[in-house]
């Protein structure tokens, strides 16, 4: 990929990555309930991690051999968090 | 400097085989401590009402000896042999990083000494058993300044097997010579393979475990000693790397054992696929078992019957691995040297801890068991008879390798009939004691325990004093013993081509492997070129700076700064003799399947990403813990209008009460920032790898300044949250919040150090077009601190 292509590749995701933050802030604003906020939130944190992942870090250039490494443990963890979050949502949602 | 005591080359050394040496003598020394306090806790239990201990002092004895058996000893002694024989059985000249394999023992044996250390300071030492089981290990109940020094031990092991696992991994992947496909592996490689895979996954939580706890004990947080964490939150994050450290200690005892049996059998190893994959098996399956040292706590009966089911399960793989040993006997030409005895005494062992543990499976069972002498028994022949007996034998299999010279046969064998009958006696007797506590310091009379322990005693006695004479041993042969030449005992595997001793670089030609021989190329030119030998005092001081921080914490402040001063200093010869290249040289191996189009370096660094992920997953783990078991938690989704709240502050929500919430700008400024930081790092690697050194200095300072203005931001709002009362100590909220976002800041400032170190090197024309690994691999621990903060800052800021 040519230097430009690159440079602009990744002025492209910080655009995404500050677009998905406001995002992040907003849905708190939005009439939904606190399970589909924090579902929505989490998934949007997810997105940006595996853009930075993927596109600063180059993991998507790189051998699957490396991939497994952060790909399994990044997995696990937005899955974890979910399954812990919805362990954690009864006392979350006290109003 | 190859002279044998030179004491500047001990101190100063990076090869691997000195290392090797190193750990194999202070895991002796420590062997000898920790067996000198099991033989006087003996003594103690040797029959009833005995008082040569207060409860606190047999306590103090009891967790250090179990600690430092299990941490210290076991697996250090493993990788002894690992530092030693890993490199050379793949054909490699070195580790990958061998500077960081000299921290890495420097660590382990500091952290050793600040454990032994800290039983002999005012208050005596840690006096919670192994597990240190919380609210126990708290300052409420366990004050004393040792349990916190002890603590910071253990830590500081953690951080030098972390620092291992990266190194080992990285050597096993891209150091293996041509043609040594993972099928021609040798086994006791796989064995370490699967151990430092293993540890990846299970030491991060003990970290995370343990950060709490010091967060409890130092800065006065209430995690453990609170209803929402307590002693649940500890056990889980103990036996998650608890029961995986079982098999973290047996895979390099089996991997020895796979070596040294089928060389004393004469015949190769039977079914080495199956065994391959029961150990594949086996790793995975250690990390579904950890809630069976749980089956009296409030698990659901569901919940304990899937770890008792998986717990049933991780027999199976061991079975096949015990079976296929045993295979591998059947028809051989079987040869009773002192290497072989110990590898057969250790499959007897494992066979009967092997057996017992199967009972502790059930449910049922376990509620009887738990807690009493027959697990103290079982765990014995599992960790203590099965490895140690497997690593005797590869101290005699590979002392010859080591030293040049043979070992006297017959005291070998009077070593292993003996310790073989000592051992039996501790423990034996101990499954007959099935209903007696093991955490009790004396018994009365009346119990009927006393005869059992009369032979676990003496059983105890002929097993440790025995040992003096396996010292006698090796201190008589390595004076007067036979040369040992090339290959004593016909073995298949690399170390046995070259000289014993063997020379400082190992190979003087690099090895190939074609089909089933192995070729060194004569004539032409080495395809590894000669390289000085290195030493380095940076990875010693980095230690002693250290260790001086840890105690300066825990005891002393002012001694911490002097040991952050040290750790600086060293980290700028460190990278100085970074930028004069001096280990440039041991670099590149070859790189094989499935790991030739990447560098030792990067995946070096994904390796400790992966580590560091799991260490900030467990920290968040916990956060998710306690606040799921609050009965409310303050949060931005509580407030009605959160638009007029969006900069925090105390708010009054009706039904609820005053809470406090995080400043929202102030968190999504400081998001913007980091991301932002994260795109001016990616640009720097960009232009270095179009050869623009200008751009590099740009973006590189640009990053420095973005990383310096979130910790100015963070800096500003942890001032404000105090004056408002939001302080560490003011509730679980407030502490989960300083700990992870601190240790998240604690990261940003570590990516900081480097990157200044970065900055300098680039002005001083340190990068080019072609060598930039240092802005690559610096890049992708400054993105991982990016992505990390994706998380927390929705975590903390916005749910």
């Amino acid at each position: 990929m040519y230097d430009m292509d690159r440079t602009k590749l990744y002025v492209y995701v910080w655009g995404i990555l500050v677009a998905f933050t406001i995002i992040e802030v907003i849905t708190l604003l939005a009439p939904l309930t606190h399970t589909v906020i924090i579902a929505a939130v989490i998934t949007v944190a997810s997105v940006k991690a595996i853009a930075v992942v993927s596109i600063y870090q180059h993991l998507k250039d790189e051998p699957n051999s490396v991939k497994m490494f952060p790909l399994t443990l990044l997995i696990l963890l937005i899955v974890f968090l979910l399954l812990a979050l919805l362990i954690a949502m009864p006392n979350m949602m006290v109003q | 400097m190859s002279e044998t005591f030179s004491l500047r080359r001990w101190l100063t050394t990076t090869n691997h085989k000195d290392v090797g040496i190193l750990y194999l003598v202070t895991s002796f020394y420590f062997m000898f401590f920790a067996g000198f306090l099991a033989m006087n806790f003996r003594v103690q239990l040797f029959s009833p009402n005995q008082s040569l201990f207060t409860a606190s002092a047999y306590n103090q004895v009891v967790t250090t000896h179990g600690l430092m058996m299990i941490l210290w000893v076991l697996s250090p002694m493993g990788f002894a042999f690992a530092n030693y024989i890993v490199p050379i059985q793949i054909g490699a000249k070195d580790m990958a990083f061998p500077r960081l394999n000299a921290l890495s023992y420097w660590f382990y044996l500091f952290s050793g000494l600040l454990l032994v250390s800290s039983f002999f300071l005012p208050g005596g030492g840690a006096d919670v058993g192994w597990t240190a089981y919380a609210p126990l290990s708290t300052t409420k109940y366990t004050p004393q300044v040792g349990m916190t020094v002890a603590a910071m031990a253990l830590i500081m092991l953690v951080a030098s097997i972390t620092v291992s696992t990266v190194n080992f991994i990285t050597t096993i992947a891209r150091e293996r010579a041509r043609g040594m496909t993972w099928s021609k592996m040798p086994l006791f490689t796989w064995g370490i393979l699967y151990t430092v895979i293993m540890m990846l996954f299970a030491f991060p939580p003990l970290g995370a475990g343990l950060l709490i706890l010091l967060s409890d004990r130092i800065l006065g947080t209430m995690f453990f000693t609170s209803n929402a964490g307590g002693a649940l939150l500890w056990e889980n994050f103990f036996w998650f790397f608890g029961h995986p450290e079982v098999y973290i200690l047996l895979a390099p005892a089996l991997g020895i054992l796979f070596e040294i049996i089928p060389a004393f059998s004469r015949r190769p190893i039977y079914g080495r696929k199956f065994i391959l994959g029961a150990f594949a098996l086996a790793s995975i399956i250690s990390f579904l078992v950890w809630g069976h040292h749980m089956f009296a706590t409030t698990e659901t009966a569901l919940v304990k019957k899937i770890f008792s089911a998986t717990s049933v399960a991780i027999s199976l793989p061991f079975e096949i691995v015990t079976i296929y040993l045993i295979a591998t006997l059947l028809r051989g030409s079987i040869r009773l040297s002192t290497p072989m005895l110990f590898g057969l005494g250790a499959i007897y062992m494992f066979i009967i801890g092997g057996i017992t543990g199967v009972f502790n499976a059930s449910i049922a069972l376990d509620y009887q068991f738990r807690g009493s002498y027959w697990v103290v028994g079982h765990f014995h022949f599992v960790m203590g008879g099965t490895v140690i007996f497997a690593l005797l034998g590869a101290l005699y299999y590979w002392f010859p390798k080591m030293t040049g010279r043979m070992y006297n046969e017959k005291l070998g064998k009077i070593h292993f009939f003996i310790s073989a009958i000592g051992f039996t006696m501790i423990y034996f007797p101990m499954f007959f004691l099935f209903d007696m506590p093991r955490r009790i310091f004396t018994y009365p009379a009346t119990a009927g325990w006393d005869f059992m322990n009369h032979i676990a005693t003496i059983g105890g006695f002929i097993f440790g004093s025995i040992q003096l004479l396996l010292l006698a041993n090796i201190l008589l042969s390595l004076r007067r013993g036979p040369p040992a030449g090339f290959n004593p005992w016909g073995g298949w595997t690399l170390e046995w081509l070259i000289p014993s001793p063997p020379p400082a670089q190992d190979f003087e030609v690099s090895p190939k492997i074609e089909r089933e021989e192995i070729v060194f190329p004569k004539g032409g030119s080495t395809e590894w070129e000669d390289v000085e030998e290195s030493y380095t005092p940076w990875p010693l001081t980095i230690t002693i700076g250290t260790t001086l921080g840890l105690l300066g914490v825990a005891m002393f402040l002012p001694l911490a700064i002097l040991g952050l001063a040290v750790v600086l200093a060293s980290l700028v010869g460190w990278f100085r003799d970074d930028f004069r290249g001096k280990f440039a040289a041991k670099a590149e191996g070859m790189g094989m399947w499935p790991f030739e189009k990447i560098s030792h370096e990067k995946l070096g660094m994904w390796v400790f990403i992966t580590a560091e992920m799991m260490l900030f997953s467990m920290v968040v783990s916990g956060y998710i813990y306690v606040r799921s078991n609050s009965a409310v938690w303050p949060s931005p989704l509580l407030v009605t209008n959160i638009l007029a709240h969006l900069q925090g502050g105390i708010i009054n929500v009706p039904g609820v009460g005053e809470i406090a919430i995080h400043n929202i700008v102030l968190g999504t400024v400081n998001t913007l920032v980091l991301v932002t930081s994260s795109l001016t790092m990616a640009l720097a690697l960009n232009a270095i790898k179009n050869g623009n050194v200008r751009g590099l200095k740009i973006w590189l300072l640009a990053t420095l300044a973005l990383g310096v203005t979130f910790m100015v931001i963070k800096g500003y709002e942890w001032a404000g949250l105090y004056s408002e009362g939001f302080t560490i100590t003011s509730g679980l909220p407030a502490a989960s919040y300083y700990l992870t976002v601190g240790l998240h800041g604690a990261h940003v400032i570590a990516g900081l150090i480097a990157i200044a170190f970065l900055i300098t090197k680039a002005y001083k024309n340190g990068f080019t077009k072609e060598s930039y690994t240092g802005i690559e691999n610096t890049g992708l621990y400054w993105h991982m601190v990016d992505v990390i903060w994706l998380f927390l800052f929705p975590l903390f800021y916005l749910l």
